[in-house]
């Protein structure tokens, strides 16, 4: 019997399809500026990359920031449940969570049973998400993906006193215009982010184990500075951005076997 | 006797001199110069309008984010006292001054002799300062000075957080895309940043007259937007670009010490 995830973010859309408890096929898209269209397409995706309809969905749940704009969703959850269910899925032992997307970073606690038990989120301010490096990638032109790796090459971190993302842009290019290296600066934007996510997980508390989830689990010059304050390996999925989706399948799984 | 007040702001310097009594003159420049070269043109420029030599000028006081850097001035004086002195010689009835610049926005509750008793300042976060208007102007292609205007066109407000100017560009994106008027988003933005801004007054309370002051200050769409929202004018004074210059050439006017060095500015 086949169930489906769908994490409408907003950077990425993601879409899981589970036949029991295997994932029979996965798609991600890049959200476009309307929630329902990028959740057709990327619904479609997956469906075609297991020859599969939505009629063969038994059950979809839909979660992320625009999921209350997806039409053939049975049922909405909030990311958090769905964050800690698939989290809980492929780490049982994880209790504490760090999920860090295109425009929020969430803390959550879960318990053995991968419900959560607390968490916190920033989506109020770019600092601190992906969006704030993803700017100054942009900014520096370095290709997103190897800002991180980049950020490790630095001699020395660029101290970065602005936390608005709009003011540290003019505070990086003052930076360049005096001949600081891409790699300093980015060591310093890498550590100014590890320090706002930090502050988010040391407010809910840290317990092994840990895990990092969403698109800046695949980026090593964050996780390895948020390892290092968090003194504890940091556990990440080899497709951190499915978890949400993932986590939405899972339950849509339950749901199913409950009726 | 002439005195100086020069403002060096995250974006532009503003330069003014002062007998007294009344404005000599006043000048302001974007510039992306070092804060002390870029103060010394603008302040050479001025002196060389009004046929004024360096000397002439008994003592110059400097104030905004740059201030620490400007050599030749005989003194540091605070955004906070040159704002509120500024708005309340421009608008000597003010009681609340309102400091929009293009990186920081600050609010001063002023008492019945124009002395300060609270104020708020926000110079953390662009959301809520000129520079978000900076950045949806660049959206909606249309220069920065124009948002104003266009906005006071629209037939409605197009809805766009405040909580960061970040995460409002992607919604100001999506209002392009479904179709949204530039009007309506231009509008829309102005109410974002005005929200912040009342937000600030909030916190030490509104007493009338309110003078608006800064750079954004001259954005028309976001002071109707002000005064939409709560409910009360809001005075715009002749030149409130450089009404925080002119609070520190007042300042320098007033204090006894800090007479001129001549140090470096004599060339």
């Amino acid at each position: 019997m086949h169930v489906a995830g769908i994490d409408i973010g907003s950077a990425t859309s993601k879409a899981v399809i589970l036949n029991n408890d295997k994932v029979v096929s996965a798609a991600i898209i890049e959200t476009g500026p309307e929630s329902q269209g990028s959740a057709e397409s990327v619904m479609g995706k997956t469906l075609e990359k297991s020859d599969l309809h939505l009629e063969d969905m038994k059950y979809i749940i839909a979660t992320g920031y625009g999921r209350i704009n997806v039409p053939f969703a049975a049922e909405v959850v909030t990311e958090i449940a769905c964050h800690a269910k698939g989290v809980h899925f492929l780490f049982p032992k994880a209790r504490t969570i760090l999920d860090m997307g295109g425009q929020d970073c969430k803390a959550i606690r879960i318990d053995d049973r991968g419900n959560h038990v607390a968490f916190l989120m920033n989506d109020k301010c770019a600092a601190g998400t992906g969006r704030f490096l993803e700017i100054m990638a942009g900014l520096l032109k370095v290709p997103i993906d190897e800002i991180g790796p980049l950020s490790l090459q630095a001699t020395e971190e660029t101290k970065i006193s602005n936390i608005c993302t709009v003011f540290a842009k003019s505070e990086v290019s003052r930076h360049l215009r005096q001949g600081v290296s891409k790699a300093n600066i980015f060591g310093g934007l890498h550590a100014a982010t590890a320090d706002r996510v930090y502050s988010l997980l040391k407010r809910i508390g840290i317990d092994a184990d840990f895990v990092i989830s969403g698109g800046i689990a695949k980026n090593i010059g964050v996780v390895k500075r948020v390892e290092a304050k968090v003194g504890m390996h940091a556990y990440i999925s080899e497709e951190p951005q499915y978890i949400g989706a993932l986590g939405a399948a899972l339950l849509a799984r339950v749901r199913t076997s409950r009726t | 006797m002439l005195y100086g007040g020069i403002d060096v702001g995250a974006q532009s310097v503003k330069a003014v001199i002062f007998d007294g009594k009344k404005i000599i003159g006043n000048k302001s420049s974007v510039t992306e110069k070092e804060a002390n070269v870029a103060a010394e043109e603008v302040f050479e420029d001025l002196l060389a309008d009004l046929q004024y030599r360096a000397q002439d000028v008994d003592k110059v006081f400097a104030t905004g984010c740059g201030a620490g850097d400007v050599s030749f001035a005989d003194k540091k004086s605070s955004e906070q006292i040159c704002a509120a002195r500024g708005g309340r010689w421009l608008v000597p009835t003010a009681r609340t001054v309102v400091d929009l610049g293009a990186e920081g926005c600050r609010v001063m509750k002023l008492g019945p002799n124009g002395a300060i008793e609270d104020f708020a300042n926000n110079a953390k976060c662009a959301s809520g300062t000129g520079s978000s208007i900076e950045l949806g102007a660049v959206y909606l292609k249309v220069p920065v000075d124009q948002m104003g205007p266009l906005s006071l066109t629209a037939d409605g407000v197009a809805e766009i957080s405040s909580t960061c100017a970040v995460f409002a560009e992607s919604v100001i994106i999506s209002h392009i895309h479904n179709g949204e008027s530039r009007e309506r988003i231009a509008a829309g933005i102005h109410r974002a940043v005005a929200s912040r801004v009342i937000e600030l007054i909030g916190r030490i309370g509104l007493v009338e007259d309110v003078v608006i002051v800064g750079g954004a200050a001259m954005n028309s769409g976001l002071v109707k937007a002000l005064e939409e929202m709560t409910g009360v004018s809001f005075q715009l004074p002749e030149n409130p670009r450089t009404a925080i210059a002119l609070g520190a050439a007042i300042q320098a006017s007033l204090k006894k010490d800090g007479g001129r060095s001549r140090k470096t500015f004599n060339r």
